[in-house]
């Protein structure tokens, strides 16, 4: 079926919602078109979960309204959640039953080849007859993104896609992403992981204690969310050394602390450098920084 | 998503869920005892319930029935119950396939009382139905089988005959023609006691009245009995467990948000949910009723279903119920049954939406279904029994009433329809505007 290209979106305008006296969510207002990447960042408990839940029609916002291509997942599910695929908090499954039987009884259409070409992609294919009673947290996870990429629906909501996942199946996960987005299909991510949201999202929405603080590009807020933390000696010898790399945008560092703003990339580049020149480089680390440490920086940069 | 579909989803979940294979083996196991108690009952009056013999007769070479017939044996001669003297060579495990008497010559009372065929009686009645009403009374109080007539279970009798219905009526055997119990000497031990006294049970009441203390232990009263206190504890018991798993669990366990996921209305999946509940309440209670018509039949005899005393404290109403019109009866009661379930399982899968905890639904459930059930049988209670839910819950023995009692019948079942229809109506208002957080 054609459908008009701009119906081909998710719209959430002015989302509000109220429990009790908190307020958790207030007028949030985004779009998602189709065969984009968007991610959504904010610290635990700053309302991202609680946004999905109700782009899903899972729960009932206090005023505003959602649209998935034209239809509202509250008043018109079976229309609006045919169009969306949804992984929301920890993935729920029946636990007296294989994982390939979970899928089958809770996808829309329980195509077979479908339902294995799915769990290949989350190397589940060889445990599909396992009780998931008797996955592992990161399997679990597997299956839940498994589900949510059956029936290859214009939208996908991953909630917290990374928990639970290793390294390696954290950069599968987002090459599998990737792969789809080029496909044209739209992605919605909520994360706490950086490097995996600038990986993936063009764009990002922060959401911080239920109120939108920015939408657009995560590289205009921060192009380097994130520092290394070198622990070296003799001091002046590693701060001389440091200075001296063009690849180093900034130090700071007291004691035999520094505190480094460079790319990811140049990390080893670093050490090799300080163990030629007989420094003792006790640890390198990466940090982040929290969302409103960045936010803040954002303002102080605008002032 | 069709209802269909979800339908089916909901019921191959029920199937794979472990909820679904307790209840038969609960089921089961209640069935074996209560076979075990029924026949040590009856021994206990005196009754051979069966048929041993027969059945032996019949499956010669069985090893399950005489494997039975032994390990029963064994054990009412362990409780002192078993009949020595019996006419058939003495004893249940000794009344095998090695007896060469034929069932008649063994005990001609018992053989007159019931057509040992009764496998062919049993299919012949599923093939051929008999038709009703039966042209004539041939029941005890006929004065031509029965010289001590009693004019008033002959009316009775005579205003059945000339309706639709299915039963027929004899009355209560009248216990002042039992002869006095034979003097007990001190120095008798206690097996001479309990022999002297199952001799007097067995000897000293005349011959209508043994056709019918016979012929009433058998597979359909076993029937009768085993659905009768099934309905007051393990149905209700296994009502609120499947609802506690189909909603209080789903929601606890977070699965009604994956559920949810689907391009479903909330609707669907409520009603899908309490079709599949309802569903598995017709089957369960029909295959419970076969199972014991087939443990009955085998076991103890295939007759007419007696209801004519008060046994296990159950308060009967005397009559006969012709064999294949109580078949027929058990059947219709599965709906019925079914249907008066639905005001307990309502009740649960309302709880489910309030607190969904699956031991809580279960456990309030089941003790608030307890406790109204036992105040409703208090007298002091009598007043506001009627808003008592469980009140209404023994619509199914009205079918076995004679004549049956119509009004009260559809009063039971219309108000266990609005209890239903009023829970399920409030829990799709709590279902619609419920935000799913779990």
């Amino acid at each position: 079926m054609e459908v008009n290209s701009a119906f081909r979106k998710i719209e959430v305008r002015n989302a509000s919602k109220t429990i009790g006296q908190s307020e958790i969510l207030s007028n949030i207002t985004m779009s998602v078109g189709a065969g984009e990447c968007f991610g959504i960042l904010g610290e635990n408990g700053s309302g991202k979960t609680m946004l999905l839940r109700i782009m899903t029609g899972l729960v009932t916002p206090t005023s505003g309204s959602i649209s998935i291509m034209g239809s509202s997942p509250h008043s018109d599910p079976v229309s609006a959640l045919r169009k969306v695929s949804a992984l929301i908090g920890i993935p729920a499954f029946y636990h007296h039953v294989s994982g390939y039987d979970n899928l089958r009884l809770f996808v829309d259409v329980p195509d077979k080849e479908e339902i294995m070409t799915a769990l290949e992609e989350v190397g589940l294919e060889d445990e599909r007859e396992k009780k998931v009673g008797f996955f592992s947290r990161g399997m679990l996870q597997r299956l839940g993104i498994a589900l949510a990429f059956v029936n290859n629906k214009p939208f996908t909501i991953l909630d917290e896609p990374t928990q639970g996942l290793d390294d390696f199946w954290i950069g599968r996960l987002g090459e599998l992403i990737l792969k789809k987005v080029g496909g044209g299909q739209s992605f919605i991510i909520t994360s706490h992981d950086f490097d995996f949201v600038m990986g993936l999202c063009g764009k990002v929405m922060i959401v911080d204690s239920g109120k939108s603080r920015y939408v657009g590009p995560l590289k205009e807020i921060a192009e380097f969310p994130y520092y290394f933390q070198l622990s070296c000696s003799p001091y002046e010898k590693v701060e001389k050394i440091i200075r001296g790399l063009d690849y180093v945008h900034k130090v700071t560092g007291n004691d035999s602390i520094f505190e480094l703003i460079m790319l990811k990339e140049m990390a080893s580049s670093l050490v090799r450098e300080l163990v030629r020149a007989e420094c003792d480089v006790h640890e390198c680390s990466i940090k982040y920084y929290s969302i409103p440490d960045l936010l803040r920086q954002r303002a102080g940069e605008n002032k | 998503m069709t209802l269909r579909r979800l339908m089916l989803i909901e019921a191959e979940k029920l199937m794979k869920a472990p909820v679904f294979w307790v209840a038969p083996i609960v089921l089961a196991l209640y069935l074996v005892l209560m076979l075990f108690g029924f026949e040590v009952y009856a021994a206990k009056n005196g009754v051979d319930v069966k048929s041993g013999a027969s059945i032996n007769d019949q499956m010669t070479g069985s090893i399950i029935v005489s494997a039975y017939a032994t390990v029963k044996g064994m054990a009412l001669n362990v409780l002192g119950l078993s009949r020595k003297d019996s006419p058939r060579g003495g004893g249940y495990a000794a009344s095998g396939k090695n007896s060469t008497v034929p069932v008649d010559e063994r005990d001609p009372i018992l053989g007159k009382a019931e057509k040992f065929d009764y496998w062919r009686n049993f299919v012949r009645n599923l093939v051929d139905p008999p038709s009703f009403p039966r042209p004539k009374c041939d029941c005890p109080c006929d004065p031509a089988r029965n010289g001590s007539h009693d004019p008033a279970k002959k009316s009775a009798a005579d205003a059945h005959d000339g309706g639709i219905s299915l039963f027929h009526f004899v009355g209560t055997a009248n216990a002042s023609e039992l002869k006095p119990l034979p003097p007990v000497k001190p120095e008798d031990s206690f097996m001479e006691r309990l022999q002297k006294r199952i001799n007097w049970l067995t000897e000293s009441v005349p011959l209508e009245e043994k056709l019918i203390d016979r012929s009433r232990f058998n597979g359909l009263r076993f029937t009768y009995l085993s659905m009768y206190f099934a309905f007051v504890f393990i149905f209700p018991l296994m009502a609120v467990s499947v609802v506690a798993y189909l909603f209080a669990s789903e929601i606890s366990h977070g699965t009604i948000r994956t559920s949810l996921l689907r391009p479903i209305r909330r609707e669907q999946l409520l009603f899908a949910k309490v079709a599949i509940v309802t569903g598995y309440l017709v089957a369960s209670i029909l295959a419970f009723i076969v199972a014991a018509l087939l443990l009955g039949s085998v076991f103890c005899g295939y007759g007419n279903l007696v209801l004519d005393s008060e046994m296990m404290g159950i308060s009967e109403k005397g009559k006969i119920i012709l064999a294949d019109g109580a078949v027929l009866l058990f059947l219709t009661a599965v709906p019925v049954a079914a249907a008066s379930l639905l005001p307990l399982a309502c009740f649960a899968i309302l709880l489910s939406h309030l607190k969904p905890e699956p031991t809580y639904v279960v456990g309030v459930s089941s003790i608030v279904y307890m406790i109204l059930f036992s105040l409703g049988g208090l007298p002091l209670f009598e007043d506001i029994r009627a808003l008592f839910f469980t009140t209404y819950m023994d619509a199914w023995p009205l079918l076995f009433d004679n004549p049956m009692n119509v009004v009260a019948f559809v009063q039971k079942l219309s108000v266990t329809a609005m209890i239903s229809f009023g829970a399920i109506m409030a829990v799709k208002v709590i279902f619609l505007k419920r935000d799913i957080f779990e």
